[in-house]
């Protein structure tokens, strides 16, 4: 908590302040996903969870991730997930109540990962990290990155967009016959 | 507008401006239904309290299930997202490494096209499925400059001839 306080301290006011607003709007959404038991409503919360992601992201002057976050998380996945929903929802009073045993199995796993998380990030040296110029033209650093160290990924991310197509090429022909 | 210290942040001075802007905006609208709600006379009746379908009287439940073609757009569309969120990196060093670019790039644009051509062939990007195809199976025969002029007669011509076929 020291450290944290140390890094604040560097900052003006009004980023500590923004720091804990989107990080505030994360984590309330993010919790009001869990809790919300109908599933539209969970859809919207869940977008809340990720632009307030995307700040964070973009105070960390991960400027691309954040575009990126906004473009296909907020953006594709969002519209994927609620076009699902409305595929397959037919009740509009449904109402998506977990059992006792799936709370529990799911405050364990959570609690888990939460502890893990918490290690890891105290344990690394994150804090010694220089931090970012602002100069730095990320977009270009990734150009040059998927060109050399990370050509592997970046083609097989072709491939693994080939895969997408074919398979809803498929479901819709089955729909059609 | 600097960060002031001895730190600049023109990041999260960008952010902040984006957020108060995000804040009036979500303001103004809240604040002026708030209002709207003090001010106005509350008189309901059951013309009113309808729900408004363009002046058209609402027919059934919107809880339908929808299409499976809307998910299978949204699909398409996810896919184009992802190849743009990494064709842009790409696009940005182009000019720094053109032979590099070009070829390194030139198989993952090839795998994307292929699967478009796919798809297209396979005629899987057609709305309506039942009339006429454009995807290049269906279009062997049929005249599609008639079809663009919606042309009904042409058209009704040649669905005739393509069922005899």
């Amino acid at each position: 908590m020291s450290m944290l306080a140390a890094q604040m301290s560097q900052m003006p006011p009004y980023a500590v302040v923004l720091f804990f607003a989107f990080a505030a709007l994360t984590c309330i959404s993010a919790w009001a996903v869990v809790i919300s038991q109908n599933i539209v409503r969970m859809a919207v919360y869940l977008l809340l969870t990720l632009g307030g992601a995307a700040g964070l992201y973009f105070m960390l002057e991960a400027e691309f991730l954040a575009a990126i976050q906004l473009i296909v998380y907020a953006g594709g996945t969002l519209i994927l997930i609620i076009f699902g929903v409305m595929l397959t929802s037919k009740n509009p009073f449904m109402q998506l109540k977990a059992a006792g045993w799936e709370r529990l199995v799911g405050a364990l796993v959570g609690g888990l990962l939460a502890i893990l998380l918490v290690f890891a990030i105290t344990a690394s040296h994150l804090h010694r990290l220089p931090g970012g110029t602002g100069e730095v033209n990320q977009v270009e650093q990734i150009g040059r990155g998927l060109l050399s160290q990370y050509l592997v990924p970046f083609e097989l991310a072709a491939v693994l967009l080939l895969v997408v197509m074919i398979a809803a090429a498929y479901m819709a022909r089955k729909r059609a016959r | 507008m600097g960060g002031g210290g001895f730190w600049e942040f023109p990041q999260v001075d960008a952010l902040l401006s984006i957020t108060i802007f995000l804040g009036f905006g979500l303001g103004f609208v809240f604040l002026n239904l708030l209002v709207g709600k003090l001010v106005r006379p509350s008189l309901p009746s059951s013309e009113k309290l309808a729900i408004y379908e363009c002046g058209e009287p609402t027919i059934g439940s919107s809880w339908v299930q929808f299409d499976l073609r809307f998910y299978i757009v949204a699909l398409f569309y996810l896919v184009f997202d992802v190849e743009v969120a990494l064709i842009y990196p790409w696009a940005t060093v182009y000019r720094e490494f053109p032979v590099e670019a070009l070829v390194l790039g030139a198989p993952f644009l090839g795998i994307i096209i292929v699967g478009y051509a796919y798809e297209w062939y396979s005629g899987s990007l057609d709305w309506v499925r039942s009339t006429v195809s454009t995807g290049f199976k269906g279009t062997a025969g049929l005249d599609m400059g008639a079809l663009a002029r919606r042309d009904p007669e042409a058209v009704a011509d040649q669905a005739e001839a393509l069922s005899r076929a």
